[in-house]
């Protein structure tokens, strides 16, 4: 998995590009978490993003879950078909914000 | 921390342990030393005892306090503290509080009691603790005789006078004599040039610390001499718990080359045991596709027991897979090759019996050679009987021995089993063999049964026969219930831990990939497959472990089996995450398994023979 990150006026939009699985997750949640401080939409751009497992929807929830305590925006972008799949299976689809 | 001086090697827990057992044994001296205390006590109140000087009054209040504070140590003994490293300084010191006191009433008596401080600090074997010890004898020695010559019990040793002596003019009976006195008498001698205090410490104290330091140092001896045999003996127990993990580990990669997971689409078709006599064996079987229709059969059996057969079984194991994955030529020949490669640099004259079979299972040839093994039994026709075949030389025992390959036809239903010595030589505690005959009669009797059930029941049968007599060979068997169309692909074990997950990744993409299923569907199962995966691989073991991953299909179904030895758990026995935006991240772990369910059509959890089995299964056409 690779992150590139990019924060314009606060809005921080992170390119998640690979695989998101048990291994990698936790990666994306230190590259993202000491970034969220006075960002108020939080973009993962899942373009490129070709898998996903649960470890990877627990980093999705919990970002949800601090942008929406915040009160702040939290998007999902252009995810693949297999992903989106995923997000419908697990009901994750049916709070999220996906683009 | 509390010992810097002890040699790193040595196991804390055990060290620990020992620790305990001394801080008990100290606990027994203080009970001990309080009994004693009690005897003297009531012989001193019933008068069979009599002290001289102002001690009598001073007995009576200080034995009860020290006879509780000796009797108090039991109960420090029962709590938590026990265990704590400190644990000895506090015994140790109300010994030599105790020690102290009785030196002061009584310095004539006493006195010897400072040995026991020291014999009882040597059960540390800590011969730092020991100096410790000493040094705090020596020093409270030297005050304790000091108040004693005020203090304590007329001591003849300190004042040479018999009944009574005069100072300031006064007549003083030594009995009633009180610390004022005998201040006043030694200023008196000293003003004479008797210098008591000089004269004490030179031939009393002086004589008494000798005797300790020699008793000290036999102490500190034998603390550090019982130290090391510790430390040795801990050393051997580290060793051999070392080479019992190395031969557990020996037995899992050895379990492993073995296909374990049988799996089929609505029956057993093969299904195979191996149980070593000891930790590891020199039996194995193994089944394996040489291409889409063949399968190929071996078992053998290698002379010894124990860690050399296991290394010469690997290599025959592994030699006769590479030859008939590689040669596809007749079973003769294969048993040719691997006779002459085994020979070859057979220092230790070992040697392998051998069966093999190739099965084409779309016609029902069954090609079979045999070096020196016991002949399968074959059910034909209505019939169980032994499947006869020229028998060649055992594999390993002369080079450039020629074998004979035997063929017959198995029709729809056909069952054939193959078997180590350790089956029918198994031994009952009359030295009787369980014997051909046996087999035969009990083959017969439960042919209707599945592979499985069969080679389980054949297993509690031997238990059953041997009446309890130690297993001596290792027992080894193997069903084959001839179907058309099994096809069993492949079984690989990994380490279970989530740094394999991209080897499992590899090893299903390219399975799939062959079986020809869509980009889209091996995204979805090898995310089934995670979720199984790293379930195993974070609760499985406590430790390091196995888990065997075998994939199978059949024109309708691919099938996954995930095996594993670690402690028994049903993932699916969980109920379902609620998941929205509110529900708690806890649910989440739940969640991978509800992902398995939704992608995978079928998923079923059995625990059997130590092992947790998962079967995934997957329509091909979705």
């Amino acid at each position: 998995m690779e992150v590139i990150k990019k924060n314009e006026g606060g809005v921080l939009t992170a390119v998640v590009k690979g695989r998101l699985d048990t291994n990698s997750a936790p990666d994306l949640e230190k590259e993202i978490t000491p970034e969220l401080s006075g960002v108020n939409t939080l973009i993962f751009d899942f373009s490129d993003l070709v898998y996903i497992s649960s470890a990877g929807l627990r980093i999705i929830l919990l970002m949800h879950k601090t942008m929406n305590a915040a009160k702040k925006k939290f998007i999902i972008r252009n995810p693949h078909a297999e992903v989106m799949e995923i997000f419908e299976m697990t009901g994750f689809s049916s709070f999220l914000t996906i683009e | 921390m509390d010992e810097p001086t002890l040699p790193v090697n040595v196991d804390e827990k055990i060290l620990r342990k020992h620790e305990i057992e001394a801080n008990k044994g100290m606990i027994r001296g203080c009970l001990v030393t309080a009994a004693i205390l009690v005897i003297l006590l009531i012989l001193y109140i019933t008068g069979v005892f009599k002290t001289s000087g102002k001690a009598l009054m001073n007995v009576y209040i200080f034995f009860p306090i020290l006879i509780a504070g000796l009797v108090s140590s039991y109960l420090f003994g029962k709590t938590k503290w026990i265990d704590k490293a400190w644990c000895k300084y506090v015994l140790i010191s109300l010994m030599l509080l105790v020690m102290f006191s009785l030196n002061i009433l009584l310095p004539k008596h006493a006195i010897l009691g400072w040995a026991i401080c020291l014999i009882l600090a040597n059960n540390y074997f800590n011969s730092r603790f020991v100096l410790i010890t000493y040094i705090s004898v020596a020093v409270l020695m030297f005050l304790g005789i000091y108040l004693a010559m005020f203090y304590g019990e007329w001591d003849a040793n300190f004042f040479n006078v018999a009944k009574e002596f005069t100072v300031d003019g006064r007549v003083v009976k030594v009995n009633e004599s009180t610390a004022q006195d005998r201040w006043a008498l030694l200023a008196e001698l000293r003003a004479n040039g008797d210098n008591r205090y000089l004269l004490v410490f030179l031939y009393y104290y002086v004589p008494r610390l000798l005797s300790l330091t020699i008793i000290s140092f036999i102490c500190f001896g034998l603390a550090s001499r019982s130290f090391r045999l510790l430390n040795d003996e801990i050393s051997i127990a580290t060793e051999k718990e070392k080479m019992k993990g190395e031969l557990e580990v020996a037995r899992a990669i050895q379990a492993s080359v073995l296909p374990r997971v049988f799996p089929g689409d609505d029956k057993e078709r093969v299904f195979a045991l191996m149980n070593p006599a000891k930790e590891v064996g020199g039996d194995f079987y193994d089944y394996f596709y040489t291409d889409d229709t063949h399968i190929f059969f071996v078992i053998a059996d290698v002379s010894g027991k124990g860690v050399p057969a296991a290394l010469f079984m690997m290599k025959t194991e592994t030699l006769i897979k590479s030859l008939a994955t590689s040669l596809r030529t007749d079973t003769a020949t294969i048993l040719e090759k691997a006779n002459n490669s085994l020979c070859s640099g057979n220092d230790a004259s070992m040697f392998v019996t051998c069966w093999i079979g190739v099965l084409d299972t779309v016609t029902g040839d069954l090609r079979y050679s045999n070096a020196g093994h016991n002949d399968p039994v074959i059910y034909r026709n209505g019939k169980v009987e032994f499947l006869k075949g020229s028998h060649g030389m055992v594999l390993g025992g002369m080079e450039g021995m020629k074998y004979r390959e035997n063929k017959i036809v198995l029709n729809e239903g056909d069952k054939f089993i193959l078997y180590t010595d350790g089956v029918t030589e198994a031994h009952n505690i009359h030295d009787e063999l369980f014997g051909n005959d046996r087999l035969i009669e009990f083959t017969s009797k439960h042919i209707e049964s599945d592979a499985q059930n069969f080679i389980s029941s054949l297993r509690k049968e031997l238990d059953v026969f041997s009446e309890g007599k130690e297993q001596f060979d290792d027992i080894t068997m193997l069903m084959v219930d001839y179907h058309e169309g099994a096809n069993i692909m492949e079984s690989r074990c990994f380490k279970a831990d989530t740094g394999e997950l991209d080897s499992l990744f590899n090893y299903s993409s390219s399975l799939l990939e062959i079986l020809n299923f869509s980009k889209r569907d091996i995204i979805m199962i090898n995310t089934a497959l995670e979720e199984v995966f790293v379930n195993v691989a974070n609760y499985a073991y406590t430790g390091d472990g196995l888990v065997e991953v075998s994939l199978s299909n059949d024109k309708n179904n691919i099938t996954f089996v995930f095996s594993d030895a670690g402690k028994p758990f049903n993932p699916l026995e969980r109920p379902d995450p609620k998941i929205t935006a509110d529900s708690d991240l806890r649910e989440i772990s739940s969640l991978g398994i509800y992902m398995v369910k939704n992608i995978m059509d079928k998923v079923e959890y059995r625990y059997e023979d130590g092992h947790n089995i998962l079967t995934l299964t997957k329509a091909r056409i979705s």
